[in-house]
């Protein structure tokens, strides 16, 4: 049981961490949009099941808001005039009212209502890993293809992309689109899990996506899997959203005090950093 | 090879994760887990009315574990799990939401939710508990004591059920004629400022069971007497640390009652066949110091509240720095 609630966990995040990892990996771009882009599509969700709309229906409407909140950003960051940085913390707070505003009040229950994940226990693990699959397939084809190159381009060097005649905004935008449609899915599916959606359920999550990037990237590279095989980060941060939520886990297990916690998840993610090639480093960080 | 040791130790670690609670786990011990949400003097008033009304019933056969989440959602996700993996036989978490997490994410025998709303589990056979008070003996005791009150200020944060709450409040207020103005806050920072903009011609200020304004009481608090308008509250933590007065029941009180809910259902009943409510006994909790400050005479509201027939309490306050 102790590995299906880790993996039913993990699985629902794996969204949010392959978002993170593309905007501030292949992007190279400080996306803090996240924790308002996890409450938008969890309250979407919820705003549209409960006036009965189907659950999947619902979440491709949640995945929409999230990539529609992308747009938003990379529009803010066309062409330099506002950093990335400040572009993100400025969504965040536009996000917060308009995610008020659409939910109606600041908690949504759907105790009651149908999900797309089926009857807790095995039906919802096979389900969430179903999803898992289609959604890391995904970004794997997006990573190899020509499009993928261009993303990868444009957290390189943007230039690069402009004397090759491409627009980078418009890979800016894409990447951006498809980040926080990927973190608006985790919110949908968190929603689903949780039994509702709440205005402050987005706290703190785009330290959990850098935290499993971190520690997969770091995973990587440590077993040797680092340029030769240009996947292997994606790989890394699938590992890392499985081990960040075993060692969660595994502290609350061992009965470790709560207060504790997140300071033993933030001086294991310090220690990982400070023993990490520079490269990673500059990989994550830049 | 260096790196292949580790793999070894990976095992070990594992195994002493998932082993080592299970061997120290009592076999013959009845579980109890409370699940709190967040870090705050009310909800460890509650735990420790329900810890009490627990172990003075079974004494060493009932072992209570108490997990916070510290405001963490998903910290409470992996505590709400961790409970069911590990088989207690109720699990009682504090508050609606949590509640409604407990619900949805196990399939714990008994749940017993402390300080919910009366519709939290809807038809399920697996949940009962405690219900937190509603808006009447705060309404009753506005017009014991302001018969001439036109305009209230109700102010709230976004959080949790509040929206829900303050619609109630404003609702019921405005069908007996009173105004309501509506200050709302979403995060903390947004406190000194909105508490700043109560209406002149506004005669109370009014805080719901709201746990983001309550952290940041003494600000309100100083705000209401500046204006030499009471300040009414919702429990009696914020109560001793600002607030002038407020009708509610005792913490510790909704622990106990908890506590004895769980007695029964540990006892052979289903707690489907629990009905599910509030604490009988109201208490009036008065700091007498800040309605002083916020212009309301102590005894006016002894004699309100004892003509209502609620109990009176004063509660300690810290004396004030020279």
């Amino acid at each position: 049981m102790f590995l299906q609630h880790v993996l039913e966990q993990s699985l629902a995040f794996l969204p949010l961490t392959l978002g993170v990892f593309l905007s501030f990996v292949v992007l190279k771009t400080a996306d803090l949009t996240v924790d308002g882009s996890f409450v938008l599509g969890a309250g979407l969700f919820a705003r549209l099941v409960r006036a009965g709309v189907s659950p999947v229906v619902a979440m491709g409407g949640a995945i929409l808001a999230g990539c529609l909140a992308g747009v938003g950003v990379s529009l803010m960051q066309r062409r330099g005039r506002i950093s990335p940085l400040i572009a993100g913390i400025l969504a965040l707070f536009i996000l917060q009212s308009l995610n008020l505003l659409l939910m109606g009040q600041p908690n949504l229950s759907l105790l009651g209502y149908p999900t797309a994940l089926g009857a807790r226990g095995v039906v919802q693990l096979a389900t969430l890993a179903l999803l898992g699959c289609v959604v890391l397939g995904g970004m794997v084809v997006l990573l190899r293809s020509r499009l993928g190159l261009h993303l990868r381009a444009f957290g390189s060097n943007a230039t690069l992309l402009k004397l090759m005649a491409r627009p980078p905004e418009r890979y800016r935008m894409i990447g951006l689109a498809t980040s926080n449609g990927l973190v608006a899915l985790s919110g949908a599916l968190t929603a689903q899990m949780n039994g509702y959606a709440d205005l402050a359920m987005g706290t703190g999550v785009v330290l959990i996506g850098l935290g499993t990037v971190i520690i997969g990237m770091q995973l990587a590279h440590f077993f040797g899997r680092g340029e030769g095989a240009p996947l292997a980060p994606l790989a890394g941060a699938v590992v890392g959203v499985v081990v960040y939520f075993t060692l969660l886990a595994s502290l609350v297990e061992v009965g470790l005090p709560p207060v504790f916690l997140k300071m033993t998840l933030g001086l294991a993610l310090v220690a990982l950093l400070l023993t990490s090639q520079r490269r990673l480093m500059q990989e994550v960080l830049a | 090879m260096k790196r292949l040791l580790l793999i070894p130790l990976f095992v070990a670690v594992a195994g002493a994760v998932f082993f080592v609670p299970k061997l120290l786990d009592h076999r013959n011990v009845m579980k109890v887990g409370v699940v709190v949400p967040l870090e705050h003097e009310a909800m460890r008033a509650i735990v420790s009315g329900y810890r009490e009304e627990l172990e003075a019933a079974f004494g060493k056969q009932v072992k209570v574990k108490v997990q916070n989440a510290q405001g963490d959602p998903t910290l409470l996700q992996t505590i709400v799990d961790s409970y069911e993996r590990r088989g207690y036989d109720i699990i009682a978490p504090i508050g609606t939401n949590t509640t409604r997490m407990v619900l949805q994410r196990t399939r714990a025998p008994a749940i017993v939710g402390l300080d919910v709303l009366s519709s939290v589990g809807g038809d399920s056979e697996r949940v009962t508990g405690v219900v937190e008070l509603d808006l009447d003996p705060s309404l009753r005791l506005i017009h014991q004591l302001f018969p001439r009150l036109r305009k209230v200020t109700l102010l709230h944060s976004m959080a949790e059920n509040m929206g829900r709450q303050a619609a109630a409040f404003m609702e019921r207020a405005q069908a007996e004629g009173i105004e309501v103005q509506e200050l709302s806050v979403q995060s903390l920072s947004d406190l000194y400022t909105v508490s700043r903009a109560i209406a002149t011609d506004s005669g109370l200020l009014v805080i719901l069971k709201d746990h983001l304004v309550v952290s940041g009481i003494t600000s309100v608090a100083r705000a209401a007497e500046e204006r030499g308008i009471p300040l009414m509250t919702s429990d009696e933590g914020s109560v001793r640390n600002g607030g002038g007065l407020t009708v509610g029941n005792r913490e510790r009180d909704i622990g106990r009652q908890g506590g004895s809910v769980s007695v029964r259902i540990l006892c052979g009943e289903a707690p489907g066949e629990i009905r599910m409510e509030p604490v009988r006994d109201v208490v009036v909790f008065i700091n007498g110091r800040a309605l002083e400050g916020q212009g309301l005479g102590v005894e006016a509201v002894k004699k309100g509240a004892q003509q209502l027939g609620y109990q009176v309490e004063e509660v300690d306050v810290p004396a004030a720095r020279p």
